[in-house]
């Protein structure tokens, strides 16, 4: 096993590159005419996540059992001056189990996809859509150093772009791919700056020439050569800016509104942004990078900050939401924000299983919701729905669990909250676990108010249609994936993701019967406003989710960020080159102008001095002389004066 | 190798054009139009002979040759001399105007319509100029080719371009002249300061070279300044930038191309070889304002291309945000951001070429090019919008396009450059990561503007539309809404982008040896 594992490990570049090759034999497939095969097309993409998966159970396997712990392939690729890129696979606890959720879910996605879109006419590119983002995340996720996670991961941002695009006719998809691209283009900055940073200072201080550029393996000792050599403002500056690239990707406060845009995306694209993309490009980058942020208090004190910003606002923001994909959408960044804060305060084990954990049940949530949607006829407003849980049974249990594990009650769920309480109450932290708190019992709160307005109740008029199988099976095998992780906590988890320096802890039963306390509090409540006409509740429903209400208000419109990004966008920047394009015409352009113009004047008046009169000519030339003697005589009298 | 000769290479073109204005040739458009595109393919593949028989660890000039009139040299009693050749990063700029203009020869076949006789003959005049400009060894005969550029390009733009082009077209002329004026007068007063200094008269660039021990610093620098300017117009730097970019957009596609791809190439070569290969000293101590002349270029034109609502327009700033990260590159005095330069400069000419394909295709079917008049042409030309996409990535600067290897290498040779003060270095690269941002999001726009949405109307395959005198008529799109030839152009484009930014080392190995020589030159 060990043999065929490491096998496996060492032809890690054919892992890379097979994805890219489905993708050319799906472009060969479709550009066929009467040949082109959808199932085929379907296989061959499942093909190569089920390669995806054995390789990822083989590395999982390599890095429990065997002596070294990473196993690395690189290939020198851009060479040039100080400059020598190497693209290469690092295979290492992290990245193998990163690798195995990603290629899980990317497989069950890709099932859940075909009985999405299988009666579209551009079928052919979605899948082929879905297999370059493959090839970019597997790069990024298998990436052995700084510099070719940069270049992964703004190619991933490309094939999003285009996966959300998919219905570019429809333009509030093709306006979303739009936003999402360029608020990520200002993480993609920021990274790249950041990295450009550091590859200045492991050019100055190393002077190794094999030596793989940032490489992962190595960035404990860059990192510690690096803070003992700058200052601490440069060691700070650098250090933050791939956290803003993170925070990009994780749709972190003030870049978050790509997220709720995007769900204008096909379900299956949407699960992939709220559930895998986190994962694979901001929350790995930041725990790859973790070595860095831990060496500065600035830092981590900002992760704190941002995810605190972001755990409270958008939870609160996605209890009054009534579309149900923006619903998941806040909740993503509402829960990533959960997922900082805990790196934040150290928690690095917990926040990685919190991140996966987070990632499947997202997923799952996702694509049940995509399921009800599809159902009712692209109905996304959930004030029409009700009491769909006696015509789908099944689907109202799967979301049921799903919300349940989502807000902390069961299975993997259950395990990441109580890591992230543990980790909180025993940093003595007495604020930051009233505020954890505080979102665990927001989010159970939306969570069941979906489920208590979408399958309990009256049942609405709309009519049913009915969704194909393909769209419903991965839905159970998400279930199961994550009771499974429920139980590898302790034995794979923990012993392949973890920061030396940092000790692992876990919550006492108490703590547990709080949080399950709070949890229930908060089902209750919801349960008491949805379902059951009680007057007390009754009154509060009135008086605070009100429309006039100013709490209220400031939650359904997301704290007004959009209007102001909006303000911001069109006021000033927009002003701003309205402003140098007035500039450019009127006076760029006007200095060249008038020049020209300056020069016609002149030449028109000196041609009216051409007459055709011999004496004005002679007059003219009598003049001239006598002015240059003037000039001559002056000039001479000048030197005598003083004294030539 | 004796079948390689430099002379046949850079006049050809101009023997070719002579072939087709001559009486004998048949006055018939598609023979002369095959005949100038076969002469272009065959060009190309002829200049490719010199890269593979190019040996890139030679430090000197390869392919060196001397135009002589019965074994006489041109200019003797000045000493001047007919001489080309050909070193690194000449070769490589070589390659890039061939490709361009064999692309462009291509491209025409669906742009041009009247005088098909004149306008071919020009094209060719036109890439005689520039590869004379690339081969030349001595300042007169750079000089003679430099101006020769002006008159192809005042008749390209002003017969075939837009109804004011003729006025864009004099503009241009005018703005160039005046300033290679200007650089003229830096090329003679440095010749004869070389003649009092040595005793010999000479024009050859190498033999000219101003240090320090000999001029005072200021006027290196007055000289330096009056060659920069010429450069200045050409590439164009911002603020001279009103003509070109008027020329620019209301030329024809073709000569648009050629002008936004070849020209920034001429002027930054210009600058590496006479202000970088001759003032080694003052360039050292102005390379501060190059790079925030590049800096202005990426921020300001990237402003007014986000102001701009004509797609040709967007067009022509973009191609100055390309420029300006070549000129930040080529002001951090660092090997990687030197290469970097070199690079990005070929790059940008292909990638700016193949915007103004896009345009001019788009322009060609919808007759306009205000965005607010264009939306959802995917539907009609998808074929357009696929090959139109590679393109545009490339612009923004998307991994494996080459686009993202030029800007990271030009804004890590920023970084890493060894000017004081570091909080300048850093403050400018900062800024122009903004740049990169403002540079996706105008070429976004545009692309957003153009192809997506609902389609309009009027851009339906087979709708019925009315001409200026309101009769009806039925306007049939080609199939899928391109030709054969527009296909052509936009992948090869595609491909070489592509190309180049999966094997970047293809193209950086051509002139690493070369660029090394200057670098080294300039630390003494």
């Amino acid at each position: 096993m060990l043999e065929v594992s490491g096998f496996l490990i060492n032809s890690s570049f054919a892992m890379l590159l097979l994805p890219l090759w489905v993708a050319v034999m799906i472009i060969l497939n479709a550009a066929v005419p009467f040949v082109s095969s959808r199932k085929l097309t379907l296989n061959l993409s499942l093909g190569v996540s089920l390669i995806g998966i054995i390789f990822s159970v083989c590395a999982l396997y390599f890095c429990l059992f065997s002596q070294n712990a990473a196993a690395e392939n690189n290939l020198l690729w851009l060479n040039t001056g100080d400059l020598r890129v190497s693209l290469g696979t690092l295979v290492d606890g992290l990245s193998a189990v990163i690798m195995l959720f990603f290629s899980v879910i990317f497989f069950l996605v890709q099932v859940y996809s075909y009985g999405y879109v299988k009666e579209e006419k551009n079928f052919h590119r979605f899948f082929i859509f879905l297999n370059l983002l493959n090839f970019s995340l597997t790069g990024l996720i298998l990436s052995s150093n700084l510099v070719q996670t940069v270049i992964f991961w703004e190619l991933s941002g490309v094939f999003v772009y285009f996966l959300i695009n998919y219905w570019y006719t429809k333009k509030s998809a093709s306006d979303a791919a739009k936003k999402t691209y360029l608020i990520n283009k200002i993480g993609d900055a920021a990274l790249l700056l950041g990295v450009i940073g550091l590859i200045y200072f492991s050019v100055i201080f190393s002077s190794a020439e094999n030596m793989i550029l940032l490489s992962y393996s190595n960035l404990q000792f860059t990192a510690e050569t690096l803070y003992s050599m700058v200052s601490g403002k440069t060691f700070l500056i650098i250090a933050m800016l791939p956290v803003f690239g993170a925070m990009t990707k994780c749709a972190q406060f003030p870049f978050h509104s790509w997220v709720v845009d995007a769900t204008e995306a096909p379900a299956p694209v949407n699960a992939i942004l709220q559930g895998v993309i986190p994962v694979a490009t901001g929350g790995l980058l930041l725990m790859r990078l973790y070595p860095l942020f831990v060496l500065s208090t600035e830092v981590l004190a900002w992760l704190k900050i941002v995810g605190c910003i972001s755990a409270l606002v958008f939870a609160y923001v996605a209890m009054s939401q009534n579309n149900i994909k923006k619903i998941f959408a806040y909740s993503t960044a509402s829960q990533l924000g959960l997922f900082f804060v805990a790196l934040g305060i150290g928690a690095y084990t917990g926040a990685g299983y919190f991140l996966i954990s987070h990632g499947v049940l997202k997923v799952l949530l996702v694509l049940t919701a995509g399921v009800v949607v599809c159902s009712m006829d692209n109905e996304n407003d959930i004030k029409y729905w009700g009491g769909l849980r006696q015509s789908m049974p099944g689907v109202a249990l799967i979301f049921l669990l799903g919300s349940g594990a989502l807000s902390g009650l069961l299975f993997s769920g259950f395990c990441a909250n109580t890591l992230l309480l543990a980790n909180f109450y025993l940093q003595d932290n007495f604020i930051w676990t009233v505020v954890i708190l505080f979102v665990f019992f927001m989010s159970a709160y939306y969570l069941f108010r979906v489920y208590f307005l979408v399958f309990e109740g009256e049942k609405s008029k709309i009519e049913l249609k009915k969704v194909s199988n393909y769209m419903k099976c991965p839905l159970c095998f998400l279930v199961v994936i994550s009771i499974a992780m429920a139980f590898c906590y302790k034995k794979v988890f923990a012993s392949l993701v973890y920061f030396v320096s940092l000790e692992q802890v876990s919550l006492s039963d108490g703590g547990k019967v709080v949080m399950l306390f709070i949890l229930l509090c908060a089902v209750y409540i919801t349960f008491r406003l949805y379902m059951s006409p009680y007057s007390k509740f009754m009154l509060i429903k009135e008086r605070v989710l009100n429309k006039e209400n100013l709490l209220y208000k400031l939650s359904y419109n997301c704290f007004y960020i959009e209007e102001v990004n909006k303000f911001l966008l069109d006021k000033f920047l927009m002003k701003f080159c309205r402003f140098v394009d007035f500039i450019d015409k009127y006076i760029v352009n006007g200095v060249v102008v008038i020049l020209g113009l300056t020069t016609r004047v002149f030449s028109y008046l000196v041609s009216k001095l051409q007459n055709g009169n011999v004496q004005s000519y002679l007059a003219y030339s009598v003049f001239i002389l006598a002015a240059i003697m003037v000039v001559i005589v002056g000039i001479y009298l000048l030197g005598s004066l003083v004294g030539v | 190798m004796n079948i390689l000769s430099i002379l046949a290479l850079i006049f050809s073109p101009a023997i070719a054009a002579l072939l087709i204005l001559s009486p004998v040739f048949p006055n018939n458009e598609i023979k002369i139009r095959r005949f100038a595109k076969t002469f272009g393919i065959l060009h190309f593949i002829y200049s490719m002979l010199f890269l593979l028989f190019f040996n890139p660890t030679n430090f000197g000039w390869s392919y060196q040759k001397e135009l002589t009139f019965l074994n006489t040299s041109w200019l003797k009693t000045l000493g001047v001399t007919a001489t080309f050749g050909m070193d690194g990063i000449s070769l490589v700029f070589v390659l890039l105007t061939s490709f361009l203009i064999m692309i462009a020869l291509v491209a025409s076949k669906s742009m041009i319509r009247t005088k098909h006789r004149i306008y071919y003959s020009l094209v060719l005049v036109l890439e005689t100029a520039f590869l004379g400009v690339f081969c030349a060894k001595d300042i007169f005969l750079f000089l003679l080719f430099w101006e020769l550029q002006l008159i192809p390009i005042y008749f390209l733009v002003s017969q075939w371009g837009d109804k004011t082009s003729s006025y864009s077209a004099m503009k241009y002329v005018v703005y160039t002249f005046v300033a290679s004026m200007f650089m003229f007068l830096g090329m003679l007063v440095l010749y004869f300061y070389s003649f009092s200094i040595s005793g010999v008269l000479t024009g050859d660039i190498e033999s000219l070279s101003m240090s320090e021990s000999v001029f005072a610093l200021w006027f290196q620098a007055f000289i330096f300044f009056c060659l920069l300017l010429g450069f200045a117009v050409k590439i164009p730097i911002i603020p001279f930038h009103t003509a070109v970019a008027k020329a620019q957009v209301e030329a024809v596609t073709p000569v648009s191309m050629l002008m936004a791809g070849v020209l920034p190439v001429i002027g930054e070569y210009g600058i590496i070889r006479f202000n970088m290969g001759l003032f080694p000293e003052v360039f050292n101590y102005f390379a501060p304002i190059l790079i925030i002349f590049g800096v202005v270029n990426i921020i300001y034109g990237a402003c007014l291309a986000l102001a701009q609502t004509d797609i040709k327009k967007i067009t022509a700033y973009a191609g100055f945000v390309q420029t300006g990260f070549a000129l930040i590159g080529l002001g951090a005095l660092t090997e990687l951001g030197f290469n970097g330069a070199v690079f990005q400069l070929v790059i940008a000419g292909l990638i700016i070429s193949g915007l103004f394909m896009v345009t001019g295709v788009v322009y060609l079917r919808t007759k306009t090019r205000e965005v607010s008049a264009l939306g959802g042409l995917s539907q009609v030309m998808p074929i357009c919008m696929c090959l139109g996409f590679i393109i545009c990535f490339g612009a923004v600067g998307v991994p494996f396009t080459a686009g993202f290897i030029a800007k990271f290498m030009n804004l890590s040779g920023l970084i890493l450059s060894d000017i004081e003060p570091q909080k300048f270095i850093v403050s400018m690269a900062v800024v122009s990561a903004i740049g990169l941002v403002l540079n996706a999001c105008y070429i976004l726009y545009l692309f957003h503007k153009t192809f997506f949405g609902s389609v309009l109307s009027q851009f339906k395959a087979e709708s019925v539309q009315y001409d200026e005198d309101g009769n009806e008529i039925t306007v049939v799109y080609p199939k899928r809404g391109i030709t054969k030839s527009e296909i052509i152009v936009l992948s090869l484009l595609g491909i070489a982008i592509i190309l180049f930014g999966i094997f970047p080392n293809a193209l950086l190995d051509i002139f690493q040896v070369t660029s090394d020589v200057i670098l080294d030159f300039m630390k003494v």
